[in-house]
């Protein structure tokens, strides 16, 4: 009885072997086929309170995938949550595991700068289509964009501002990042055209802005320039501009493009600058094949994943080659015209909108 | 197999963390909310004075430490009137100070943009940082180990048990538990340093409510006064939302499923095991 007993459990153990051998074989099957083709990793947040961002680019990544059908390349999504831990993870995951020649995200850029370092100690691109940060200019060879640095949007916005006949200006920004960032550069520009600014910042996710707006009422500028990327934040703000009263120009940036913000009482005439949503072709492709209209960073997405697979056509075998190829790349995208400079950044172009009936429309 | 051995050192230092967690946690019974906070101080004591200032490696740790420590200390005077629910929101608010701080004292701590943080050469490497990594985690493990089988741990039990009781005993409870955040602060303070020259990287959302809830969600499904438990569920709640990125879903529904499947799996464990795996004690 103990005899076969044993007997029974070695075959068993026998067995047991042979299946994690063939298991294992054929893992490594498996790997070795995918050797043969390229991965391209997609690390963006896909949930979490900016999953909105992450899906909406990867909506434009896929779009990008079937519209240019490139032979021998694949796409692995991972999710990030925006969050710096987690891209560390993702973006390590991605590059040990998938073996991928580039990857597309992150958006935030908190998020950005923490997988640089990996990426770029590990020699693989990193491109990303949402993070505005002016530090990620300097965050490495192989880390690239194709949204410009918030030091070209506040250049942009004080020249709008400034030639639309206001001397002086209060700007309202998010003390973060962003915010900061894009005010500061704001400020200068606008100072140096010859105007007068006034700042005041208002923590993230706060909706009650009366004192900071009282004291810009008491300055009376000639415009108000709201920088916010949260459309609570937003709307609430020009909702109370209206019922303090205050009679300068509104102003906007991008990150108020939303139909909640247009409906608002009081955001009728608030001229916004923005990022590309698309070309009107992109536009209706996207409506097309999702039924709605590209989200926030959309285009930029698709963007990336063409630059990339241009790169792998135009004859890069690897992330190395890829890196060389972006720098010399330059074509039509989506959103604008996508040619990196000596830092991996684009120049870039905004576009102007104006709420008009409750609408942003073309300005 | 640099991903797993990224993983696995990213367990050693959140496994010393909650350990330490659960020194004044589940050992002593102090709700201490601001334990990130701790983190954050050893995370930029490091980056600044390692990275800006040069000092050298050792002195940054040690300091790194010894700055939580300090900062422990006045915490721990300045709500030493509060007990139970009372602490923990004194605490929590003090976590909110400190993030504050680093938040907006921007030329120092780099606000809302961060610090890059400069890896020192021998460290460089993966290996050499996970077996730096490994060491630390032995030997903190082994220090509180003792601390807690020592007839100060029986104490510190006695405190979180019966505070009135043990007062009546003629110990000072009020000094064990200073004692007691002040080691969890040090450790703490330390391996904040070791996350920041992981990361190579800190930003002040790092240390916000999020790293709180995942060290406090390893110390209840660990157990409370259990370090054994406590290594066992670093791995368990840091492991699982990792493999399941292997977990072949569908893209369009990667992250939410992944969160949920995540949640559900540490719900399980705690409808099992209502102390977590190996806690011996309920707080009341």
């Amino acid at each position: 009885m103990i005899i076969s007993r044993k007997i029974q459990q070695f075959i068993k153990l026998r067995s047991f072997i042979r299946a994690t051998v063939i298991v294992l074989a054929a893992l490594m099957l498996l790997l070795g086929c995918a050797r043969s083709k390229m991965t391209i990793g997609v690390m963006v947040p896909l949930s979490g309170d900016a999953a909105a961002y992450g899906t909406s680019v990867q909506k434009g990544v896929q779009l990008a995938m079937e519209t240019l059908n490139v032979k021998n390349v694949e796409v692995v999504f991972e999710d990030s949550v925006c969050d710096p831990k987690q891209a560390n993870n993702a973006a390590t995951k991605l590059i040990t595991i998938d073996n991928v020649v580039a990857i597309i995200g992150e958006l935030c850029s908190s998020a950005t700068l923490a997988a640089a370092p990996i990426a770029e100690a590990n020699g693989v691109v990193l491109l990303s289509p949402a993070s505005t940060s002016p530090d990620i200019t300097d965050a490495g060879d192989f880390i690239f964009r194709d949204v410009p640095s918030d030091a070209k949007q506040g250049v942009f916005a004080a020249n709008l501002v400034y030639n639309d006949g206001n001397t002086s200006v209060a700007i309202l920004f998010p003390n973060e990042d962003y915010g900061k960032g894009f005010s500061g550069v704001m400020d200068e520009a606008f100072t140096s055209l010859g105007g007068t600014t006034i700042l005041e910042s208002f923590n993230r996710g706060e909706t009650d802005v009366r004192s900071q707006l009282t004291k810009i009422k008491r300055a009376n500028p000639d415009a108000i320039f709201l920088i916010s990327n949260s459309p609570d934040a937003a709307s609430a703000a020009i909702r109370q501009i209206k019922e303090l009263a205050l009679t300068a120009k509104l102003y906007g940036s991008e990150g108020l493009k939303s139909d909640a913000i247009a409906q608002t009482p009081g955001a009728e005439g608030l001229i916004i600058s923005s990022v590309s949503a698309g070309t009107p072709d992109f536009m209706a492709r996207h409506e097309q094949k999702f039924g709605e209209v590209p989200g926030p960073f959309s285009a930029q997405g698709y963007d990336a994943f063409e630059s990339i697979a241009r790169a792998i056509e135009a004859g890069a075998k690897d992330a190395n080659g890829i890196k060389n190829e972006l720098y010399t790349l330059s074509f039509e995208g989506v959103s604008g015209t996508i040619d990196y400079d000596e830092n991996g950044d684009i120049s870039g172009g905004y576009e102007l909108f104006i709420v008009q009936n409750g609408q942003f429309v073309p300005y | 197999m640099y991903y797993v051995l990224s993983l696995l050192t990213q367990i050693g230092i959140y496994a010393v963390i909650a350990l330490s967690f659960n020194l004044a946690l589940g050992f002593t019974g102090i709700i201490n909310l601001s334990h990130i906070s701790f983190l954050a101080l050893g995370a930029y004591t490091t980056a600044i004075l390692y990275t800006q200032f040069g000092m050298s490696f050792g002195v940054v740790m040690v300091l790194s430490g010894l700055l939580s420590g300090c900062v422990a200390l006045f915490l721990i005077y300045a709500c030493r009137k509060l007990r139970g629910d009372y602490l923990a929101l004194g605490t929590l608010s003090f976590h909110f100070v400190i993030y504050s701080f680093i938040r907006n004292l921007e030329t120092i701590t780099g606000g809302t943009r961060g610090l890059i943080v400069d890896r020192p050469a021998f460290i460089n490497d993966g290996i050499n940082f996970f077996i730096m990594v490994v060491g630390l985690a032995v030997v903190f493990t082994f220090i509180l180990a003792r601390i807690v089988r020592s007839p100060f741990g029986t104490l510190l039990g006695a405190v979180r048990d019966d505070e009135k009781l043990a007062r009546a005993l003629g110990k000072d409870s009020q000094l064990l538990k200073v004692k007691a955040i002040v080691i969890s602060a040090f450790i703490t303070g330390v391996m904040g340093g070791v996350l920041a020259f992981f990361l190579r990287y800190v930003h002040p959302d790092f240390f916000f409510l999020y790293e709180l809830v995942t060290i406090l969600t390893i110390v209840i499904i660990g157990g409370l006064a259990s370090l054994r438990g406590t290594l066992i569920a670093t791995f368990i709640v840091l492991l699982i939302p990792e493999i399941l990125r292997f977990v072949a879903l569908p893209s369009s529904i990667i992250g939410p499923s992944r969160q949920i499947l995540y949640s559900i799996i540490l719900l399980l464990i705690l409808l099992i095991h209502s102390r977590g795996i190996l806690g011996k004690v309920d707080l009341h």
